[in-house]
């Protein structure tokens, strides 16, 4: 049992950095990116991963070396009481502060530009979280949503133009959702009575995961919808089928 | 991958077993009989009914891990074994156990809608088993077609707790559709056996007349009887598809005028003493009027509970009651012990709640918002709940009123108060 | 100190509390969730069902009678009659359903003050061995009429066949939402009528509704044959051309006998003699060409007083 505490936490950091390493390729690590904006926001990510990854190496080191020099079934002499170094306190509260305030004006501007400064682009789709499923509001011909031509969608299924600015917006029906977007990097709490907006480009035309972030209920698994990009004509003739669809008076009957 | 995967199931797992250490050994899941009809009745208050029903129900059915069908019921057996059992998915990642993956917990095992999360709905989930569907393209006695339920299954049902499947492979979503229709048709079966053991066995002079189809060939036959009819009522809801005319449809061009006009004689039908609309969904269209009503599986129960209510001051009236005899005596202690098994049923029960009228200024429809769906709400109603139709009465002209009328409400400046009026945004510009 | 110890004795009984709660969250309640299948018993079932024949044809009930009777009866009340309160008016139509303030009466018990007879009672053949054509269904339209919010027929039988003629006698709109196999739900507009055909036959009335107007109720009992009666307000019926010579079972129902099916039970000893059964059925055998009359009481206790 030899340094066995010592080595167990050892472990801690071991663990830490392989996840990290290895998680690339067990297919666990940052989705891929189809907006324009999300290398902004990994760099951000891998900037702070960086620097707060180096900091928790070697805090696990130190840590480990203190476990390691200092254990009892080792260390004979009697323990000294210490009250600690001002200058050591004054050192590593100094540093982090300077350090997060250092990433507090770093990100100001890719926060802006994801929450503050809304593009000028019509609402291409109103989304409401309700418990539990994503419903989907186009503004129709008009361009104006509540309107007679609107087209609403309960099929968690939201149909959107690649290549442009959209903007979202977003209220709940019921309770907290958060409407998630990992392929774009943007994520948005919905509170009941507000309406949040999101905007983004894509980049690339597919289907991607829509999830809810916010556990709202039993059924806040079930919360999964798609989001499909595609170019703007199809995009138009997308809206026209649904609209169609809404529309429908007859039917062909089966006989 | 699938290391990752291995040990987070192992890990739920072990947080499972945690959680359940408290429970008695776990049964696997098996159908249950509808309590409330089976201690309504006289006859199978006695549990050697219940038993016998279920051992019948079982034959024809089999269990949630083994369904089996009878080749009359058309169901495809295939379809339901990937619906049925614990859910699971093969190497080649086919998913199987898809009612328990994505159903059970609101619908419950047995499809009374009684599944752990439904207490905390509202509305309550539906409960298959009376086979009364309200969102559908048929006439308000018939069963729904396979595209009906198709059809919640991918939209969902807005303004309720039920989510859409849309994202599932097509092949899943039918084999749900398939496995809420033999869900359906073992509850109707049910019912059909408790009506029938309450009408015709029970004891007389001391002799118990069993439910046994294996001894009493007459009834194997009427047990076959009951499953034609029931699969005769599916097979038939094709036929029995409202499907409007096409010279009476308004047309897709209409003008602003002829929209506005139309909506105008739809308001007047409404508010009207022909189609009474508004006696239920109010003068306001909000939903205020007549409230006072249930849906069928919420009469079900309360008609229930009125029962014991209403026999327990009986039974205290015969106790009150002059110069008992014995067997007066006799008769009221049998009743009071009938009456527990029905008060221990009725604590299950969830709280009963009224029928509330849509309020229709919210834009919210939960059958579908397509001008077909509410013309056929309007046209027949809804089953299982306290709204009539008004087809055979007015003409289709008028219900495409009604319709346009409906579909026009929340888009009124009544409906949306934050809206600002044309002439202030003028003022503005 | 003292008092510290009772709490954290208290302490202890809501930790345990909170673990018991805990521990148990994940398990099912176990209350009155009937029996479960036995397999082995089902598997035989499901054997015995899909072996086809069934065990060979089944007979038809001999028929051992000949020539047709009249049965004819009263059931008198025995006891105070009940005092029917008036129906539960709300809503907005009160000048309609409650004109000059007077409400009508309920009619879950209805009985002749003078001579005690019981009305609404529904008296039919179970199975008919034979059926006279006089007794054959007809295939006319009868009209199921409401007024003052009141189905004017309470219980009212038919034929499957026959059509009915929903009529709305009121100023303001009713719907008539008719439970079961001739499921049903329609609004009827003042003054208008609805035609519904009945199509399939019903063992046990069932309940008609107004969903506009919740106290509104009726009971529509559909037949395949004439061999039905609803007691009339002196608590009279009369069922002709009965199958005479052999044993034919006649179903009694009224809404307010206790239990959920409606069965009038009689154990007097006449009934025991017409071998009353607990299902509110008896049985009796008629002399062909002759007019058998049953003088009923009917105790309170039958209607579960």
């Amino acid at each position: 049992m030899n340094r066995f505490w010592s080595l167990l936490f050892l472990l801690v950091p071991i663990f830490g950095v392989a996840t990290f390493v290895l998680a690339g390729q067990y297919n666990i690590w940052l989705p891929r990116d189809v907006s324009t904006h999300g290398s902004t926001i990994d760099g951000l990510f891998m900037f702070i991963l960086y620097l707060t990854g180096a900091v928790f190496i070697v805090t696990e080191l130190v840590l480990f070396y203190f476990m390691w020099k200092y254990d009892g079934g080792k260390n004979k002499e009697k323990v000294q009481y210490s009250h600690g170094s001002h200058t050591l306190e004054v050192v590593w509260t100094i540093i982090p502060a300077v350090t997060l305030l250092f990433i507090a004006i770093y990100q100001m501007d890719a926060w802006a530009s994801a929450k503050m400064r809304a593009p000028d682009v019509p609402i291409i789709c109103e989304v409401t979280g309700r418990q539990f499923n994503w419903d989907f509001r186009y503004p129709g011909p008009d361009g104006e949503l509540y309107t007679v031509d609107d087209i609403v969608r309960t099929d968690g299924k939201l149909y959107l133009p690649v290549d442009e600015e959209i903007l979202l917006r977003i209220t709940s029906a019921d309770v907290l959702h958060s409407f998630f977007l990992p392929n774009l990097r943007m994520k948005q709490d919905v509170i009941p009575g507000m309406q949040q907006s999101m905007w983004f480009k894509a980049t690339e035309t597919g289907g991607f995961d829509i999830v809810c972030a916010e556990l709202c209920g039993w059924g806040h698994y079930k919360m999964k919808g798609r989001v499909y990009f595609m170019p703007r004509p199809e995009f138009e003739a997308k809206l026209d089928e649904m609209a169609r669809e809404q529309n429908t008076r007859l039917v062909a009957t089966a006989e | 991958m699938a290391n990752l995967n291995r040990s987070i199931v192992r890990l739920t797992a072990l947080g499972g077993l945690l959680f359940s250490l408290g429970c008695g050994s776990s049964e696997p899941p098996a159908f249950r009989l509808n309590m409330v009809a089976m201690t309504s009745g006289e006859v199978t208050v006695a549990e050697d009914y219940q038993q016998e029903i279920a051992n019948v129900l079982d034959g024809v059915f089999g269990t949630p891990d083994h369904p089996r069908v009878i080749s009359e019921t058309g169901l495809d057996q295939s379809l339901l074994d990937m619906a049925a059992g614990p859910a699971w998915s093969d190497d080649a990642g086919a998913n199987y156990g898809l009612y328990r993956k994505h159903c059970v917990h609101c619908h419950g095992i047995s499809g009374d809608g009684r599944g752990p999360t439904a207490r905390f709905l509202n509305p309550y989930p539906r409960d298959y088993r009376p086979a009364v569907f309200k969102f559908k393209s048929t006439v308000n006695a018939a069963q729904p077609t396979d595209d009906d339920l198709h059809r919640v299954l991918i939209n969902g049902v807005p303004g309720t707790s039920m989510p859409s499947f849309a994202l599932l492979p097509s092949g899943e979503v039918e084999s749900l559709v398939e496995y809420v229709k033999y869900l359906s048709m073992r509850g109707q079966l049910e019912t059909a056996l408790t009506n029938f053991t309450n009408d015709e066995l029970g004891v007389d002079d001391g002799e118990r007349f069993a439910l046994d189809p294996l001894n009493d060939p007459e009834q194997g036959e009427i047990i076959k009887e009951m499953l034609a009819e029931i699969v005769e009522g599916w097979d038939a809801a094709g036929d029995q598809v409202i499907a409007p005319a096409e010279e009476t449809a308004p047309l897709d061009d209409r003008s602003p005028q002829e929209i506005a006009q139309s909506v105008e004689a739809g308001r007047k039908l409404f508010y009207g003493k022909q189609a009474n609309c508004y006696t239920c969904h109010g003068p306001t269209g909000l939903g205020d009027g007549q409230q006072d009503d249930y849906h069928v599986w919420n009469k079900a129960n309360k008609l229930f509970m009125d029962e014991i209510a209403n026999e327990e001051l009986r039974i205290q009236e015969g106790w009150e009651g002059d110069d008992l005899t014995k067997e007066d005596k006799d008769d009221l202690r049998a009743r009071e012990e009938a009456l527990v098994a029905r008060r221990e049923v009725a604590s299950t029960l969830y709280p009963v709640r009224n029928a509330i009228p849509r309020n229709l200024r919210q834009g919210v429809y939960r059958g579908g918002r397509r001008p077909i769906d509410v013309f056929r709400k309007i046209h027949t109603g809804i089953a299982g709940s306290p709204m009539p139709g008004i087809g055979t009465t007015l003409s289709e002209e008028q219900l495409w009123n009604i319709v346009d009328y409906v579909l026009s409400l929340p888009y009124e400046a009544a409906s949306q108060p934050q809206r600002a009026l044309a002439e202030n945004i003028a003022e503005i510009n | 100190m003292l008092r510290s110890k009772p709490k954290h004795a208290f302490g202890a009984v809501h930790a345990a509390a909170c673990a018991a709660l805990l521990l148990t969250a994940g398990c099912q309640q176990s209350v009155s969730l009937g029996p479960v299948a036995d397999e082995v018993a089902a598997t035989k079932i499901r054997e015995a069902l899909l072996s086809g024949d069934g065990g060979g044809e089944v007979q038809a009930a001999e028929s051992g009678g000949t020539g047709w009777a009249t049965l004819k009866g009263r059931f008198v009340y025995e006891g105070t009659p009940p005092v029917m309160p008036a129906y539960d008016v709300k809503g907005g139509d009160m000048q309609v359903c409650s004109p000059g303030g007077v409400t009508p009466k309920q009619e879950t018990l209805v009985v002749d003050p003078e001579t005690g007879g019981i009305a609404n009672i529904a008296v039919y053949v179970r199975k008919a061995p034979r059926v006279h054509e006089s007794a054959q269904a007809l295939t006319d339209s009868v009209l199921f009429d409401q007024k003052e919010c009141v189905f004017l027929s309470h219980v009212f039988a038919i034929n499957v066949g026959q059509t009915m003629a929903i009529k709305n006698s009121d100023p303001v709109g009713h719907n008539t939402n008719i439970e079961g196999k001739n499921a049903f739900n329609q609004t009827v507009p003042a003054g208008g009528t609805v035609e519904w055909p009945i199509t399939k036959e019903e063992a046990l009335p069932k309940a008609v509704r107004c969903s506009i107007h919740p106290w509104m109720l009726s009971y529509l009992l559909p037949r395949k044959d004439r061999y039905f009666a609803v007691t009339n307000e002196k608590g009279e019926f009369e069922i002709a051309y009965l199958p005479a010579g052999e044993d034919v079972e006649l179903q009694v129902w009224h809404e307010s006998a206790p239990g959920n099916s409606g069965a009038v039970v009689l154990k007097s000893p006449e009934a025991k003699e017409l071998s009353w059964s607990s299902k509110g059925r008896f049985t009796v055998r008629l002399d062909p060409d002759s007019t058998k009359n049953l003088d009923l009481a009917v105790p309170s206790s039958a209607f579960g007083g």
